[in-house]
């Protein structure tokens, strides 16, 4: 049998291929026009200014604009409605724990009876612990609600977007989930150098800027 | 090693005893529900106000500061750690409030976490880890209830341990319930000695744990007399096989658990013919070193063996079952004690919080492949043939 000349052969491949590659280049980079030239961003020359990385998540973008308009300045004491509820736990009985406590797992196992009628049939729990009705957090989790948003979930919201602030360095207050004059002031100054409208409010678009989803 | 307990100095009163650690980034999320979250408040952070976490609902903060003495901040405060690691941001902890004990329920990304469901036991095997109690704990399973949807929901693995989890009886299928509907990705690992499925109606009673659970089952002997004097129960032997064909036969997967030790290992390479011809489906057969803790302590006299006496049996035995399709695991036996030949087989197994390195281990090129030893390993259980393996 001929021996096969496989540098020959890879030749032909890549001169087969070579079409191929260039029509997938050019569906899926948009074509730099000249071809195969594209020219990379150098990476030894910085930027003139360092941005830090900032996923925008998509915040619902066709949803209500909950946040935008939240401007309460008030201290907590006008919350204190709030405290009846944080106290549920505490206030039911002193005891953390369900008040009914689960069935005795009924004649527990020990020997195995010699007659299969008279061995234990396990039955289904009679009283179950009451769940703790978890599933609803003051937010509301991630139900999009029209409505004005709560004094709490306001709370929660500013709080997080001055996390975020914080974090890329446009706020250096303290973080307190009040929308004091210093976190307007950050908002419109991370609105500046995102190329956002400078409102000064937790609108969608920023709050999306910041990664803070709800 | 990374324990599970430490103490803590706790301001207040707490709501809950039950509470997760988050930072308070995540805790904002709204991902658990904010009565029940402890947020972390680190010092070096950005000042954060305790009254705004107080008016959103949070339970507690906890400090890696002292309070100082007089000072009350409007949430209880956890502070003052001994040992601050072992505490972290996603734990779910336990409070004790008036002696300031702290118990690490869940760790987040531990290679293990286990539900501890009860201190009873229906067999007293000779190499307990975990003397059993004869006493009404069914408080931890209302804890764990408490506890499972304050788990990460993303976690995939659970181990379930005790004590003999099928004491629980109705309750065990509905913990099973509850861990799949409050961790859709959830493999359960339940210990169980499995005599107690031998009776059907509780084999039946567990359907929902089909694809979900793997149960994981000793067997110490291929003969009667063996395993039941292994285990202290007359009978063990023929229920628990009992136990497995009637899990089996509704579509159970199980993994038998060999522990090495004098009394059993007369009897490996035969067991694993035994498991190879009569238990031909199971899905793992796992031999696992001793960990020299509870009864094993007391019986020291008629269980130690070392494990380099026993290694070229054991390899025999191993590979004789992984050969024949058998899934086969070497667990908890350092690999300077096993031949090379059964390296592949062994696994880097000890939970993190109970796993140490010996002074030769320094400077050991297999390290970072090894189990290591159990930290309960002390000078009686050390084996001869330690040592690092060097360049």
């Amino acid at each position: 049998m001929k021996k096969r000349n496989w540098a020959e052969y890879l030749k032909k491949v890549i001169r087969w291929s070579a079409p191929l590659t260039a029509t997938v280049s050019s569906i899926w980079t948009p074509a730099p026009a000249g071809g195969s030239s594209a020219a990379l961003p150098s990476i030894s020359t910085p930027p003139e200014k360092v941005q830090p990385i900032t996923f925008a998540v998509p915040n619902r973008i066709d949803g209500p604009d909950r946040f935008a308009g939240h401007s309460s300045h008030s201290s907590h004491s006008s919350h204190a409605s709030h405290s009846s509820h944080s106290s549920h736990y505490s206030s039911s009985s002193g005891s953390y724990y369900p008040s009914t406590p689960p069935a005795p797992p009924s004649p527990s196992y020990s020997a195995p009876s010699p007659s299969p009628s008279e061995t234990y049939r396990p039955q289904p729990p009679s009283s179950i612990p009451p769940r703790t009705p978890e599933k609803a957090p003051p937010t509301e989790g991630a139900v999009p609600s029209t409505e004005r948003p709560t004094q709490i979930e306001a709370i929660v919201m500013t709080t997080r977007a001055q996390l975020e602030l914080e974090r890329l360095g446009h706020y250096r207050g303290p973080i307190d989930g009040k929308m004091s004059a210093e976190t307007r002031a950050a908002l419109r100054a991370f609105q500046h150098a995102q190329g956002l409208t400078e409102t000064g409010a937790m609108d969608k678009a920023t709050l999306a800027k910041l990664g803070i989803s709800y | 090693m990374l324990p599970l307990h430490t103490s803590a100095t706790v301001s207040d009163s707490l709501s809950s005893p039950l509470l997760k650690v988050l930072d308070l980034p995540e805790a904002l999320a709204g991902w658990f529900p904010f009565k029940r979250i402890a947020v972390r408040v680190p010092a070096d952070g950005p000042i954060i106000d305790i009254e705004a976490l107080r008016a959103v609902g949070f339970s507690a903060v906890v400090l890696d500061r002292p309070l100082p003495q007089g000072e009350r901040l409007p949430l209880p405060a956890l502070h003052s750690l001994r040992n601050p690691s072992v505490v972290s941001s996603g734990d779910v902890i336990r409070v004790h409030a008036g002696t300031g004990q702290v118990a690490v329920l869940y760790r987040r990304g531990a290679n293990a976490n286990n539900l501890f469901v009860t201190e009873q036991c229906n067999s007293k095997c000779l190499m307990c880890s975990q003397p059993p109690r004869n006493i009404d704990d069914r408080w931890r399973l209302s804890e764990i209830f408490d506890l499972l949807p304050l788990i990460d929901p993303d976690l995939e693995q659970l181990g379930v341990t005790g004590g003999e989890p099928t004491l629980l009886g109705a309750w065990l299928p509905e913990l099973i319930r509850r861990c799949k509907s409050v961790l859709p990705k959830i493999r359960l690992h339940i210990l169980t000695n499995g005599r107690n499925f031998e009776d059907p109606v509780l084999a039946d009673s567990v359907a929902d744990g089909v694809g979900v659970v793997v149960w994981a089952i000793p067997l110490y002997a291929d003969v009667p007399s063996r395993h039941d004097f292994v285990v202290q129960a007359r009978g063990a032997f023929e229920a628990t096989l009992k136990g497995i064909y009637s899990l089996v036969e509704r579509g159970h997967s199980i993994e038998i658990r060999f522990v090495l030790h004098a009394q059993t290992v007369p009897r490996m390479e035969r067991f694993a013919e035994f498991v190879y011809r009569n238990l031909p489906f199971v899905s793992h057969v796992a031999f696992m070193g001793l960990e020299p803790i509870g009864y094993a302590k007391v019986n020291r006299a008629s269980l130690w063996i070392d494990p380099l006496d026993y290694a070229p049996a054991l390899e025999r035995a191993a590979w004789y079952l992984h050969d024949r399709g058998i899934t086969t695991s070497i667990y908890n036996v350092p690999l300077c004690l096993l031949p090379r030949s059964a390296w592949p087989l062994a696994r880097q197994s000890i939970s993190d919080w109970k796993n140490v390195y010996e002074p030769e281990c320094e400077g050991c090129t297999e390290r970072p492949r090894c189990c290591g030893f159990f930290a309960s390993t002390g000078p009686a259980w050390r084996s001869r043939g330690i040592k690092a393996f060097v360049l």
